[in-house]
C-alpha cells in the first residue's frame, strides 16, 4: 500500500515541500512513501523523485496526496486518470493579478491552476487545507467537509541550530531597533510596503531604525526593482538579504524587535509562528490567513492600512515595552499549538478523517 | 545592546495593567489618523513612494535578462543529458515488461543514434548560448536595442528546447479537452465581436461627419479671406527672425502661411481637412496633409523657431492639448516660440456669436488653464494679447451725468460690459 | 497696498540676514502708507524652530504680525541623516525631497489653512528666501488667493538644484533678486525672470562713522588694519583671512593689523597683531568701518553683502573673495574694490592699496558713488513698488479682473 505525495515544484526553503517532507518522514512508518514532483531543484535530487518515475502499477488501495499551489500542464489529466484515490492538500494559489502585469507567463500559469482547481477537486476524494481562508476557497468551488489542518512545521530547526556567528556579530553592532521582513521577494508579499514604512519610521520617530529583508529573490525582475526602490529612497537603513541560511535566519529573529508582514495574501505564513517561536513581536496586515495565524497573539491591522498605518503601529510597539513584552508573552503561548509534533499529528489525524470516509483496509487504524 | 524583549525577561516583569491589543490597535489607528491631519504624512507623499516603486518594477534592467538567462541555462545544462537508460522500459501490460525490454535492445541501436545527435546538438548549443550570455555581462559590451531583441528572442528559444525536452518525457493526452475549452474560447470571442461592432457604431456616431461640403459653412461663419489678412499681419512680422522654420497646424487656406512668405520666413503648414490641403496646392506655399500631434512628433528635437495654432486648441480634448504643449516644447528650439490663438471664455458674448456657430468646437480653453500648462511644461515669457473686442455700438452705454443714478447705471453698464463684452479672442506667446 | 509677507523667523532680536532684511522692507513700506502685516512663527533660532514668541496676532514697531505655532522643535538626530540623503550623491526621489523639506522646516500645520482663508485680503503676499517650508510649501497654496513674490536669497548650493522646489518656482507670480549675479543663477535653473525683478536692497547712506572713536576704544593709535566685519563661523571665510594675515604678519610681508568685530562663534586662535572687539552696537560697527584703512569680505557665500556697501558708504576701499561670483560682480561694477583668489593675489592687493593712500580713496570715493547711485532706499523703494504693481497687474489681467 503505498501512500505518495505530489508536488509541482520542489526546492530548498519552500514551505509547501518542506510540508511534504515530513509528512513524508511521518508516513513511511506505515506505508511506501514517496515525493514526487515535475520539478526538482538538484538540492533535493535524492529526497524527491521526478514524476516520470511515478509507478504505474498502482490501484484504489493506494492514495496520492497532491499539493496544489500552481498550476502545471498536464497535471490535471494524470490525476483524472491515475487509478488512486486522490486527496487534495490546497496551499493556496495566489490571485494571478498580481502578476499580470509584468510577468505574464507566470500569471498564465497561476490562471490555469485555479482552472484546473476545479478540475483537482473533482478527482479528489477529499481535502485538506492549511486554514479556513484556504478551506472557504475550495468551498466556493462546491467541496464539502474540508478538513483545515496547519502544515506541519519544523520551528525546532531553527531553535537547535547554531546561530550564524559572523551574522551575530554584525547584527549585535546595530545600534537601534532591528526590523525583520520574511518571504520570498514576489509581489503578494509587497515587500516595498516594508520599505516605504521604513522610510517613514525613520524620518519622523526612530532615525536609527534598521530594517532588514530576508527572502528568495524568486522573481529577478521584483527583485531589482525593490533593490532600485531602496536605492531611489537613499536609505542607508536598509538591507535587502535576498536568500539566507536557517542559521542566519536563526540570529535574524534572534535580534529582531519586530517581525513586519506586509503581505496582501498569505495561505498561512509561516514566519509569523517562526516569530511567535523565538520571542518577537508580529505588526502584520489582516490579509488571507494571517488573521488566523496570528490569533490575538499580533498586532493585526485592517486591510486598509497603508505605509503610514504600518509606520504608526511598529513605532507603537518598539516604544512602548510593557506592549512588547505582552506580545512576545502571548506569541511564545501561541507557538506552543504549533510544535513539530503538534502539526504533524493534526495533518495526520486530518488525512484519517478523509480516508475513513472511504474505509478500504486499515489504513486509517494505522494513521491515529 | 538591543531592547528587544527576552524570552527570560517576560517572567520576570510585573505588569501593572492588563495589555488589551486591540485597544492598542485603536490608540495606533487614532494616532495615524492625527498625523496624517496634521501633516506628517501630506497628501500625495505615499502615492510618491509607491509611484517611484512602479517606476522601477516598469524599467527592466537588461542586466536581469542575463540573470534570467543564466538561471534558465543552468536548468537547461542539468536536464539535457539524455540517455538511452533513463528511458522507460516497463510496462502495465502482463507480459509488457519483456516484450518492452526485448524491442529496446533490438532498436537499441537507433536509439542509441538518436541520442547521441541529440545530445552533440544540445552540447553544442550550450555553450553557444553561454558564450553569448558571458558577452552580454561583459560591461564593455554596448546593449543595442536589437541585441535586446536578439536576447529576447534567444530566450524564448531557449525556453522552447527546455518545453521540448520536458515533452519527451511524457506521452500526448486526449486533445478532447483541448477541443472543449477552444470551442468555449471561439463562443467568448463572438460575444466580444459583437461588442466591438457596437463600440464602433457609437464611435461613429459621436464624429462628425457632413453631407455638405464643409468648406460652404465656413465661408459663412467667417469673414472673406482680405479681413483676415489685416488681423494677422503684426503677428507675422513678430516671427521674422525665429531661431528655425516656423509651422502653422490647422492652417485651413494658408492665409497666415502667405503672410509668412511675404516676409521671407521660412514655414509649412499642417492641415487634416484634405479638401483644404486640395484647394491651397499650387499657391506657392506648402500645406502637408496630417494629424497636428503625429506631424509634430515626427519632427527633429530642437529645430523648429515657432508653432502657430491659430484657432486649433478649442477642438481638442483636453489630454489631446496637453499632448501638444509637451510635444510643441521640445521641437522648438531654445528661444522658439509656441503661438496659441484661440476663442476668449471670459466673453460671455463670445458664446452667443461665434463659439457654438462651429459644430466640431470642442471646449473653450481658459487662459487661467493655459497659462499654468505652459508653465508646468517649462515654457517662460508667457505673454497674453486680447484681441477682437466687440464694437462700440454692441456694448451697453455708460451715461456721463453726476446724479448718483447715473452713477449707479454707470457703474452697473461697466460692471456688464466687462462681463458681457470682453475681447472675443486672446493669443498666448511662451517662449522655450 | 495690502501687502502680507510670510517669513519663517520675524522680530527685532532676530539677526539672520534675510530676516533682518525682511522686516526692515516691510517696516519702510508700512511708512510709505502701505497696509503691511506679517505672517510668520514663534521661533526665536533657526536651528530647531521652537516657539519662543507668543502665538496669535501682536503689533510690532506698528505692523501687524501673526505668529503660527511650529508642530514640534525639529530633532536634529532625525533630520541630518535626511539631509545627508537628499544633499549628497545622487538626486533622492520625489517623496524623500519632499518628508526632507517638511523636516528641514519650519513645520507649520496651519500656515496652509491661514493662507486659504486669509490670503485673498491682500494686494500681494511676499516670501522671503526660497530654501525653507514656509516658502516651499507656502508659495503654491497663496498663489490660488493672491499674486505671490519670491525673494530667493538664493546661492549656488546643493539645495537650490532640488526639483521638489519647481511647484513652488511655477507658482511664484514673479521673484525680487538683490544682485544681478543672483538674477543670472534663477534664470540658468528655471528660465523665467523678467528684467524688472533686479531691484537690490536699500542701504542707509547718511550714516557718519567716527573712526577716531573707533580707534581710541581699541588702542589702535595711527596703525594701518585691515577690518572684517560680522559672524565668526566656517562658512564666513573668516579663516582664510586669519591665515592668510597672520601669515603675511608672521613672515614680515605687512606691518597692518587685523581687526575682526563680530561675535566669536568659532574662536580663532590669539595672536599679538590681532584684534577682536566681539559683539558692538551699530554705531560702534559704522565707526570701525570708518576707521579701517582697507574692508576685506572674504565669505564665500554672500548673496549681497550688506556690509561690503557699508564700507562703501564710508568711503573704504574693498579687498573681496574672488570665488564668490557675487562679491566679485559688485567690486568690478562699483570698482571700488579688488578681488583675490589666494593668498598671492591678496598678497599683491593689500600691498598696493597700504603703499597708495590716493588710490585707497580713489577706490573708496567710487565704491560710496555705486552705492548712492544704486541702493538708496528711496529708489530701491521706489523700483520694488513698480515691481509689485507689475506682478498685481499680471495675476489680474489673466483673471480679467479690474
Amino acid at each position: 500500500m503505498r501512500i505518495s505525495q505530489l508536488l509541482i515544484g520542489a526546492s530548498p526553503g519552500d514551505a509547501v515541500t518542506e510540508a511534504a517532507l515530513r509528512l513524508s518522514d511521518a508516513l513511511s512508518l506505515i506505508a511506501e512513501s514517496e515525493v514526487y514532483a515535475v520539478h526538482i531543484h538538484p538540492a533535493l535530487e535524492g529526497r524527491v523523485t521526478r514524476l516520470a518515475k511515478f509507478p504505474l502499477d498502482g490501484s484504489a488501495d493506494d492514495v496520492l496526496i497532491l499539493h496544489v499551489s500552481i498550476g502545471e500542464p498536464g497535471i490535471a489529466d494524470f490525476v483524472a486518470n491515475c487509478p488512486e484515490r486522490v486527496i487534495l492538500s490546497y496551499h493556496n494559489i495566489t490571485p494571478s493579478s498580481f502578476f499580470e502585469e509584468f510577468d505574464p507567463a507566470f500569471a498564465a500559469r497561476l490562471r490555469a491552476g485555479r482552472w484546473e482547481l476545479k478540475a483537482f477537486a473533482d478527482s479528489a476524494m477529499g481535502a485538506i487545507a492549511d486554514s479556513e481562508f484556504n478551506a472557504a476557497e475550495l468551498k466556493a468551488l462546491g467541496l464539502t467537509d474540508i478538513e483545515v489542518a496547519p502544515p506541519p512545521l519544523n520551528l525546532q530547526r531553527l531553535h537547535d541550530i547554531e546561530p550564524d556567528a559572523h551574522f551575530t556579530d554584525e547584527l549585535a553592532a546595530v545600534e537601534g531597533p532591528l526590523l525583520l521582513t520574511v518571504g520570498q521577494i514576489l509581489p503578494h508579499k509587497r515587500p516595498e510596503l516594508a520599505v516605504d514604512a521604513h522610510h517613514l519610521l525613520n524620518v519622523n520617530y526612530l532615525p536609527k531604525a534598521r530594517l532588514f529583508i530576508a527572502g528568495v529573490f524568486t522573481n529577478p525582475l521584483y527583485s531589482s526593482a525593490l533593490v532600485r526602490h531602496v536605492e531611489s529612497l537613499k536609505l542607508s537603513t536598509v538591507r535587502v538579504l535576498g536568500a539566507v541560511t536557517d542559521a542566519q535566519l536563526s540570529a535574524l529573529y534572534r535580534r529582531a524587535d519586530v517581525l513586519l508582514v506586509p503581505s496582501e495574501h498569505e495561505g498561512f505564513c509561516v514566519p509569523i509562528i517562526e516569530a511567535f517561536s523565538l520571542g518577537v513581536p508580529v505588526v502584520a496586515r489582516g490579509f488571507g490567513a494571517i488573521p488566523e495565524t496570528a490569533g490575538a497573539a499580533a498586532l493585526v491591522l485592517p486591510c486598509s492600512a497603508t505605509a503610514a498605518d504600518l509606520c504608526e503601529a511598529v513605532n507603537r510597539v518598539l516604544s512602548d515595552k510593557a506592549i512588547s513584552l505582552e506580545m512576545t508573552r502571548l506569541g511564545l503561548e501561541r507557538a506552543r499549538l504549533f510544535t513539530a509534533e503538534e502539526t504533524l499529528h493534526g495533518s495526520l489525524a486530518a488525512l484519517a478523517r478523509v480516508l475513513q470516509r472511504e474505509p478500504v483496509l486499515a489504513i486509517s487504524d494505522h494513521l491515529t | 545592546m538591543s531592547g528587544k524583549a527576552r524570552p527570560d525577561d517576560v517572567v520576570s516583569v510585573t505588569v501593572t495593567e492588563p495589555i488589551d491589543l486591540h485597544q492598542v490597535l485603536e490608540e495606533v489607528r487614532v494616532a495615524a489618523a492625527n498625523a496624517r491631519a496634521t501633516g506628517v504624512y501630506p497628501a500625495g507623499l505615499e502615492e510618491s513612494l509607491q509611484s517611484d516603486f512602479a517606476r522601477q518594477l516598469h524599467r527592466p534592467d537588461p542586466r536581469d535578462r542575463i540573470l534570467h538567462l543564466r538561471k534558465e541555462l543552468e536548468r537547461l545544462n542539468s536536464a539535457a543529458h539524455l540517455k538511452q537508460t533513463s528511458a522507460p522500459t516497463t510496462s502495465s501490460l502482463p507480459g509488457g515488461s519483456a516484450a518492452h525490454k526485448a524491442v529496446a535492445k533490438v532498436v537499441g541501436r537507433q536509439i542509441n543514434a538518436l541520442y547521441e545527435q541529440m545530445n552533440e546538438f544540445t552540447g553544442e548549443l550550450l555553450p553557444v548560448i553561454g558564450h553569448v550570455v558571458d558577452g552580454l555581462q561583459d560591461p564593455r559590451s554596448h546593449m543595442h536595442e536589437d541585441l535586446v531583441c536578439e536576447l529576447n528572442s534567444m530566450q524564448d528559444r531557449v525556453a522552447e528546447l527546455q518545453r521540448t525536452l520536458d515533452h519527451l518525457d511524457t506521452s500526448f493526452r486526449d486533445s478532447a479537452s483541448v477541443m472543449a475549452r477552444m470551442l468555449d474560447h471561439l463562443n467568448a470571442f463572438d460575444g466580444l465581436s459583437a461588442r466591438l461592432q457596437r463600440l464602433e457604431e457609437a464611435e461613429r456616431r459621436r464624429g462628425f461627419d457632413p453631407f455638405f461640403d464643409y468648406g460652404d459653412f465656413e465661408d459663412v461663419g467667417r469673414g472673406p479671406t482680405a479681413e483676415m489678412v489685416v488681423e494677422y499681419r503684426e503677428l507675422a512680422d513678430g516671427l521674422v527672425g525665429v531661431p528655425g522654420p516656423v509651422i502653422d497646424i490647422g492652417a485651413g487656406r494658408g492665409e497666415f502661411l502667405q503672410l509668412l512668405a511675404e516676409r521671407d520666413v521660412p514655414s509649412w503648414g499642417i492641415e487634416i481637412d484634405e479638401a483644404l490641403v486640395v484647394k491651397s496646392a499650387g499657391s506657392g506655399i506648402e500645406i502637408r496633409l496630417s494629424d497636428g500631434l503625429e506631424a509634430l512628433r515626427d519632427v527633429p528635437f530642437g529645430s523648429l523657431g515657432a508653432i502657430v495654432m491659430l484657432h486649433v486648441i478649442e477642438h481638442l480634448t483636453p489630454n489631446e492639448l496637453l499632448e501638444l504643449v509637451q510635444l510643441s516644447f521640445d521641437r522648438l528650439a531654445p528661444g522658439g516660440r509656441l503661438v496659441l490663438e484661440t476663442p476668449n471664455p471670459q466673453s460671455l458674448y463670445v458664446f452667443a456669436r461665434a463659439f457654438w456657430l462651429d459644430p466640431t468646437h470642442s471646449k473653450p480653453v481658459h487662459p487661467v488653464y493655459l497659462e499654468f500648462v505652459l508653465r508646468q511644461a517649462g515654457y517662460s515669457h508667457i505673454e497674453f494679447d486680447w484681441t477682437a473686442f466687440p464694437s462700440e455700438d454692441e456694448r451697453l452705454v455708460e451715461p456721463l451725468g453726476d446724479t448718483a443714478l447715473d452713477q449707479v447705471v454707470a457703474e452697473n453698464a461697466r460692471r456688464l460690459n466687462s462681463l458681457v463684452f470682453g475681447a472675443q479672442n486672446y493669443r498666448v506667446t511662451a517662449r522655450r | 497696498m495690502r501687502i502680507l509677507y510670510c517669513v519663517q523667523r520675524y522680530g527685532e532680536s532676530i539677526a539672520g540676514g534675510a530676516e533682518a532684511a525682511c522686516r526692515s522692507v516691510a517696516e519702510r513700506m508700512s511708512a510709505r502708507g502701505h497696509n503691511v502685516e506679517v505672517l510668520t512663527t514663534c521661533a526665536q533660532s533657526y536651528n530647531d524652530w521652537a516657539d519662543h514668541f507668543a502665538p496669535g496676532t501682536s503689533s510690532e514697531n506698528g505692523i501687524t504680525v501673526h505668529r503660527l505655532r511650529v508642530r514640534a522643535p525639529r530633532i536634529s538626530e532625525r533630520f541630518v541623516p535626511l539631509h545627508q540623503r537628499v544633499t549628497v550623491g545622487e538626486a533622492a526621489a520625489p517623496a524623500v525631497q519632499m518628508d526632507w523639506l517638511r523636516t528641514l522646516g519650519p513645520d507649520v500645520p496651519e500656515l496652509a489653512p491661514w493662507l486659504e482663508e486669509h490670503g485673498a485680503d491682500f494686494d500681494v503676499i511676499i516670501f522671503y528666501t526660497y530654501l525653507y517650508a514656509t516658502s516651499g510649501f507656502g508659495v503654491k497654496v497663496a498663489s490660488v488667493r493672491a499674486p505671490t513674490l519670491l525673494h530667493p536669497a538664493a546661492h549656488d548650493e546643493p539645495a537650490f538644484w532640488l526639483e521638489v522646489y519647481r511647484p513652488m518656482l511655477n507658482a511664484a507670480e514673479g521673484f525680487s533678486f538683490q544682485t544681478i549675479e543672483e538674477m543670472e543663477l534663477m534664470r540658468s535653473r528655471y528660465g523665467r525672470v523678467r528684467e524688472d525683478e533686479l531691484v537690490g536692497l536699500g542701504v542707509d547712506t547718511e550714516i557718519l562713522g567716527d573712526g577716531g572713536r573707533f580707534r581710541r576704544q581699541f588702542g589702535l593709535g595711527e596703525d594701518p588694519f585691515v577690518l572684517f566685519l560680522g559672524r565668526i563661523d566656517p562658512g564666513k571665510g573668516p579663516d582664510e583671512l586669519y591665515q592668510f594675515m597672520t601669515t603675511l604678519m608672521d613672515h614680515g610681508r605687512t606691518t597692518a593689523k587685523l581687526v575682526v568685530v563680530g561675535e566669536p562663534i568659532v574662536s580663532l586662535p590669539e595672536h599679538p597683531r590681532v584684534v577682536f572687539t566681539g559683539f558692538v552696537d551699530e554705531q560702534t560697527k559704522h565707526d570701525a568701518l570708518a576707521a579701517a584703512t582697507v574692508f576685506a569680505q572674504p565669505s564665500y557665500f554672500e548673496s549681497f553683502s550688506l556690509s561690503l556697501c557699508e564700507a562703501w558708504v564710508q568711503s573704504r576701499p574693498a579687498l573681496v573673495q574672488a570665488r564668490c561670483d557675487v562679491l566679485r560682480g559688485q567690486a568690478e561694477r562699483s570698482k571700488g574694490g579688488i578681488s583675490y583668489t589666494g593668498l598671492a593675489e591678496f598678497d599683491a592687493a593689500l600691498s598696493r592699496l597700504l603703499a597708495d593712500p590716493q588710490l585707497r580713496d580713489q577706490l573708496g570715493a567710487a565704491g560710496r558713488e555705486y552705492v548712492r547711485a544704486n541702493y538708496q532706499w528711496d529708489e530701491v523703494l521706489a523700483r520694488y513698488e513698480r515691481l509689485l504693481e507689475r506682478v498685481i497687474v499680471d495675476w489680474c489681467s489673466r483673471r480679467m479682473l479690474p
